[in-house]
C-alpha cells in the first residue's frame, strides 16, 4: 500500500518535472539578475495597476466575482494534460486564451494573479522574478497575444469561426514562443545561462509547447463560438442582439 | 490528467504550532522572507560566504519554526526538479579554464560557478518560501498583502481566486469522469477534441458561476468595495524581527568582504 | 438560538410583499413574466411552485433587485423597488441561493458570514456579535467552524452557513431558492426544521413538493410566466388533473399509496384473523 502511494508520488513527480521545464516561463528565483528584476518589476506593477483600473471601470462592481473566478478556471485549465502531435503531452499557458475570451486588459489581470498565486502559494516561478514572469507571459503573452490575434481576426472576418479559429491559433503559437524568445534573452542578460544555449534550448522546446497551445485555445475557442458566442470579448454581431455579456444589472 | 496542486488545501500544515517565527503577524513574515530573497537574488556569483551565512540563519529558522521536516523535504524534491533543467543550461558557456571538453561542449569553471551559485540561490529561496507557506495559512498571506498596502482590489480577486480554485478542479474532474465513463477518452485526436471542450465548457460554467456569485453579493449589499476584517496589528516584535532581517542580509554582505 | 429568535421577533411588524401586475422579457425576446399579481403577509411561509423554464428564478431575482421590474411594481415592505431604494430593499429581502457554492464567495466561513454585515457598516465586537448569533441560529458553533475553508464543508454545512450569511444581515423577508436541492435526506430534514424555526416571513421557491408540503401552508404555481394557482397547499396538490396540466407531478407522500406501510399490515391482519378462524 505504501508502497503504490510513493510509486504514484514519484510518477507524479516526474510527470510534473517533465512538463515543468518546458513550461519553463515559469522563472525560478536565483536566475536573474538586479536590472532585469528591477525593470521587469516596473513594467509589471505599472501593467497591473493599469489593468486594475481599466478593468474596474468596464466591469465595476462584477470586477472581484469575474476576474476571481476567471483566474480560477485558467489555473484549473493549466493542470489540464493535453495531448500533443508527436507524442508527448502539453499544458496550456492560456494567455492568448484570456485575451480572446476577456480582452486585453481583463485577460493580463487574469494572469497575473494566476503568476503571483502560482509564486507565492506553489513555489512555482520565484517571488524575487515574478514581475519577469508576468511581464513574460501577462504582457508579451496575453497583450501581445490578443492584438495579433485581433489584426489576423479582423483581417478574416469578425463574424467567421473562421478568423477566430486561424487568429487564435496563429497568436498562441506566437505569443508562446516569443514569451520563451524574452525569457532566453533574460536569462542571458543576467548572465545566468548564454544566450545561445537560452536561445537553442527555450526556443526548441517551446516550438512544440506552442502547437500544442494553439490546438487546446483553437478546440476550447471553437467550443465557446458554438454554445455561447456572446461570451468573447469582441462577440460576433449576431451574438451580440440575441443575449447581451451579462444580464445582471447593477 | 495529474493534479499536482491537489494538496493545496492543506498547504499550512505548521500554522498552529507557536514558536518565535510563527508569532510573527503574517505581514511580518511575508516582509522578513521577501527581505532574504532579495537578498539572495542580488548576491553576485561566486559570493560562497555570503550564501553560507545566509544558509545559517535559514536553516535556523526552519528549526525554529518547527516545519514538518519530511513534507519540506518532499516539496522541496518536486520543486528543485522543475529547476534542474534550467539550471543545466548555466553549465555550458565560455570562460575560465575549461575543465572537460567534448567537441564543442565545453565545461568550464566559470560555468562550474555560475551553476553552483544559481543552484544555491534557488535552493535557499525554495527553503525560505516553504516555510513560509508551511507556516501561514492563505487567508493570512492575503491578509498580510492588504497589510502591506497591496491594492485591495487585487486582494479581494486574489481572495475569490482561492475560493473557486478547488470547485472548478473538482467541476473539471467529473466532467473527465463522465467523458471517461463513455469511453470519450481513447485515441489522441477525439481526446484533444474532448478536452478542447471540456475546458470551453468549464469556462462557460466560470463565466455564469461568476455571474451568479456576483449577483449573491450584490443580494448582500455588495457595492464594489471589497471589504476585509482588521489584519493583526504591527507590533514591535514585528519591529525586531525586519530590523534583525535586515541587519542579517547586510552582514552576509559584508562577510564576503572582510573575511 | 433561542434568544436570537425572540429578541427578533419583538420588532418584526413590516408591510406585506406586494407585487402588482408584473411583466418581464428578457432582451433576446423571451418573455418570462406576464401580468404577476402576489400579496404576501406578514410571517407567512409560501411555496413558489413550477415546472423548469416557468419563470421562477426571474421572480425571485425581482425580490431582490438583481432585477428590476421593467413593467407592474414591486413593493417590500415600505419600499418601493427602485434604483435609489436598492440597498435599503437587500437589507430588508435576504437572498438564499441554490447552489451554496456560488454564495460562499470568501475563503473562511466567519469572513463569508461576515460580509453582508459588513457591508452595512457594521464593524469590531458587534461584527462579532452578529456573525456569532447568525450562526448559532442555524446551528453552527462559530468557534468550530468560524476558521473553516469553505472548500471543506459537507453540502449541508455550506447550506448552513450560506443561510447564516443571510441572517446576519438581519433580514424581515427569506426568499430561498431550491433549498432542499442536492441535500441528502438527514441534511434536509435539519434544514426543514431550521426553516421552521425561522420568525421571519419566508417564499421557497421548489420543485420539492413534499417540502412545501410540510412548511407552507399557502402555494404559488407559476406556469409559463403567469401565476396559475395562489391558495392553500393542500387543495391544490390533490388536484392531479391541474398539476400535470401545469407540467407538474403530485407529491410522492401524496401519489404513491401503496408504498404506505398501513397497507402491509392489512394483509397480516386478515391473514391474522384466518389463522383464529381456524382455533376456533
Amino acid at each position: 500500500m505504501i508502497e503504490t502511494l510513493a510509486l504514484v508520488r514519484l510518477q507524479s513527480i516526474i510527470n510534473h518535472a517533465m512538463w515543468h521545464p518546458i513550461v519553463a516561463l515559469h522563472i525560478p528565483d536565483g536566475f536573474l539578475n538586479f536590472p532585469v528584476i528591477a525593470v521587469t518589476w516596473v513594467i509589471a506593477i505599472g501593467l497591473i495597476a493599469l489593468a486594475l483600473r481599466k478593468v474596474q471601470d468596464e466591469y465595476q462592481d462584477r470586477t472581484v466575482p469575474l476576474m476571481g473566478v476567471c483566474a480560477a478556471f485558467i489555473f484549473a485549465a493549466q493542470m489540464i494534460n493535453f495531448p500533443i502531435p508527436g507524442g508527448t503531452s502539453g499544458h496550456l499557458l492560456g494567455g492568448t486564451l484570456a485575451g480572446a475570451l476577456l480582452g486585453p486588459w481583463a485577460g493580463s489581470l487574469v494572469m497575473s494573479v494566476v503568476f503571483i498565486v502560482q509564486a507565492v502559494v506553489f513555489q512555482d516561478g520565484g517571488i524575487t522574478v515574478m514581475g519577469a514572469n508576468i511581464f513574460n507571459m501577462g504582457l508579451i503573452g496575453t497583450f501581445g497575444g490578443y492584438y495579433l490575434f485581433r489584426a489576423i481576426r479582423n483581417g478574416i472576418g469578425r463574424d467567421k469561426l473562421q478568423g477566430m479559429v486561424v487568429g487564435t491559433a496563429i497568436a498562441a503559437w506566437v505569443s508562446v514562443m516569443v514569451a520563451a524568445i524574452v525569457c532566453a534573452f533574460e536569462l542571458a542578460l543576467s548572465e545566468a545561462v548564454p544566450l545561445q544555449v537560452a536561445l537553442i534550448a527555450m526556443m526548441s522546446w517551446h516550438v512544440l509547447i506552442g502547437i500544442g497551445e494553439a490546438l487546446i485555445t483553437v478546440a476550447t475557442v471553437t467550443f465557446i463560438w458554438r454554445t455561447r458566442p456572446d461570451l468573447f470579448y469582441r462577440a460576433p454581431h449576431r451574438a451580440i442582439t440575441s443575449t447581451p455579456r451579462s444580464l445582471s444589472i447593477r | 490528467m495529474m493534479l499536482l496542486h491537489g494538496g493545496a488545501f492543506s498547504l499550512a500544515i505548521d500554522n498552529q504550532r507557536s514558536t518565535p517565527w510563527q508569532d510573527l503577524t503574517p505581514q511580518a513574515r511575508i516582509l522578513c522572507v521577501v527581505i532574504m530573497a532579495m537578498a539572495i537574488a542580488l548576491t553576485p556569483n561566486g559570493h560562497w560566504l555570503t550564501w553560507g551565512t545566509y544558509s545559517i540563519g535559514i536553516l535556523s529558522t526552519v528549526l525554529v519554526s518547527q516545519v514538518t521536516l519530511s513534507v519540506l523535504l518532499q516539496r522541496l524534491a518536486v520543486e528543485l526538479s522543475f529547476v534542474s533543467v534550467v539550471l543545466l543550461g548555466t553549465l555550458f558557456r565560455e570562460g575560465g579554464d575549461i575543465l572537460w571538453q567534448w567537441g564543442i561542449v565545453s565545461i568550464t569553471t566559470t560555468g562550474l560557478t555560475i551553476l553552483g551559485s544559481v543552484t544555491l540561490k534557488a535552493l535557499l529561496s525554495l527553503l525560505l518560501l516553504n516555510v513560509l507557506t508551511l507556516t501561514t495559512p492563505v487567508t493570512d498571506l492575503l491578509q498580510g498583502l492588504k497589510t502591506l498596502k497591496t491594492p485591495v482590489l487585487l486582494v479581494a480577486i486574489l481572495a475569490s481566486m482561492y475560493r473557486y480554485l478547488g470547485v472548478l478542479i473538482e467541476e473539471f474532474n467529473a466532467m473527465r469522469r463522465a467523458a471517461v465513463s463513455r469511453n470519450l477518452m481513447i485515441g489522441r485526436r477525439w481526446q484533444r477534441l474532448v478536452v478542447g471542450n471540456m475546458i470551453g465548457s468549464l469556462f462557460i460554467r466560470t463565466y455564469e458561476r461568476g455571474e451568479r456569485v456576483h449577483q449573491a453579493m450584490l443580494s448582500r449589499g455588495y457595492q464594489g468595495l471589497p471589504f476585509f476584517q482588521e489584519s493583526p496589528k504591527n507590533t514591535g516584535y514585528d519591529l525586531i524581527a525586519l530590523s534583525l532581517t535586515v541587519l542579517f542580509a547586510i552582514a552576509g554582505q559584508v562577510a564576503y568582504w572582510v573575511v | 438560538m433561542l434568544s436570537y429568535v425572540t429578541s427578533w421577533a419583538d420588532w418584526m411588524h413590516h408591510n406585506p410583499i406586494s407585487i402588482e401586475n408584473l411583466s418581464y422579457t428578457y432582451p433576446d425576446g423571451t418573455l418570462a413574466l406576464k401580468g404577476v399579481d402576489i400579496q404576501i403577509q406578514a410571517n407567512e411561509r409560501v411555496a413558489l411552485v413550477g415546472a423548469n423554464g416557468s419563470g421562477k428564478s426571474t421572480l425571485l431575482q425581482h425580490f431582490n433587485g438583481i432585477l428590476l421590474p421593467q413593467e407592474g411594481s414591486i413593493v417590500v415592505g415600505e419600499y418601493v423597488m427602485e434604483p435609489r431604494k436598492l440597498s435599503d430593499i437587500r437589507n430588508f429581502v435576504g437572498l438564499v441561493f441554490q447552489n451554496p457554492d456560488d454564495q460562499l464567495f470568501m475563503p473562511t466561513v466567519m469572513e463569508d458570514i461576515a460580509f453582508g454585515p459588513m457591508n452595512q457598516g457594521l464593524q469590531g465586537e458587534e461584527l462579532l456579535r452578529r456573525c456569532h448569533s447568525s450562526m448559532y441560529a442555524v446551528g453552527l458553533d462559530p468557534h468550530h467552524f468560524g476558521d473553516r475553508n469553505a472548500n471543506n464543508l459537507s453540502g449541508g454545512e455550506k447550506k448552513r452557513v450560506a443561510i447564516a450569511g443571510v441572517l446576519a444581515m438581519q433580514p424581515q423577508i427569506l426568499v430561498f431558492d431550491e433549498p432542499s436541492a442536492q441535500l441528502d435526506p438527514r441534511s434536509r430534514r435539519q434544514l426543514i426544521h431550521l426553516m421552521q424555526g425561522l420568525p421571519m416571513t419566508q417564499l421557497i421557491a421548489t420543485h420539492d413538493l413534499d417540502l412545501a408540503l410540510e412548511l407552507c401552508s399557502r402555494t404559488l404555481i407559476l406556469s409559463e410566466g403567469e401565476l396559475v394557482y395562489d391558495g392553500p397547499t393542500e387543495a391544490v396538490f390533490y388536484d392531479e388533473v391541474f398539476l400535470q396540466s401545469h407540467s407538474l407531478e403530485t407529491p410522492l407522500s401524496f401519489s404513491r399509496p401503496y408504498c404506505q406501510l398501513s397497507d402491509v399490515p392489512s394483509k397480516e391482519v386478515a391473514r391474522i384473523n384466518h389463522d383464529h378462524s381456524g382455533v376456533f
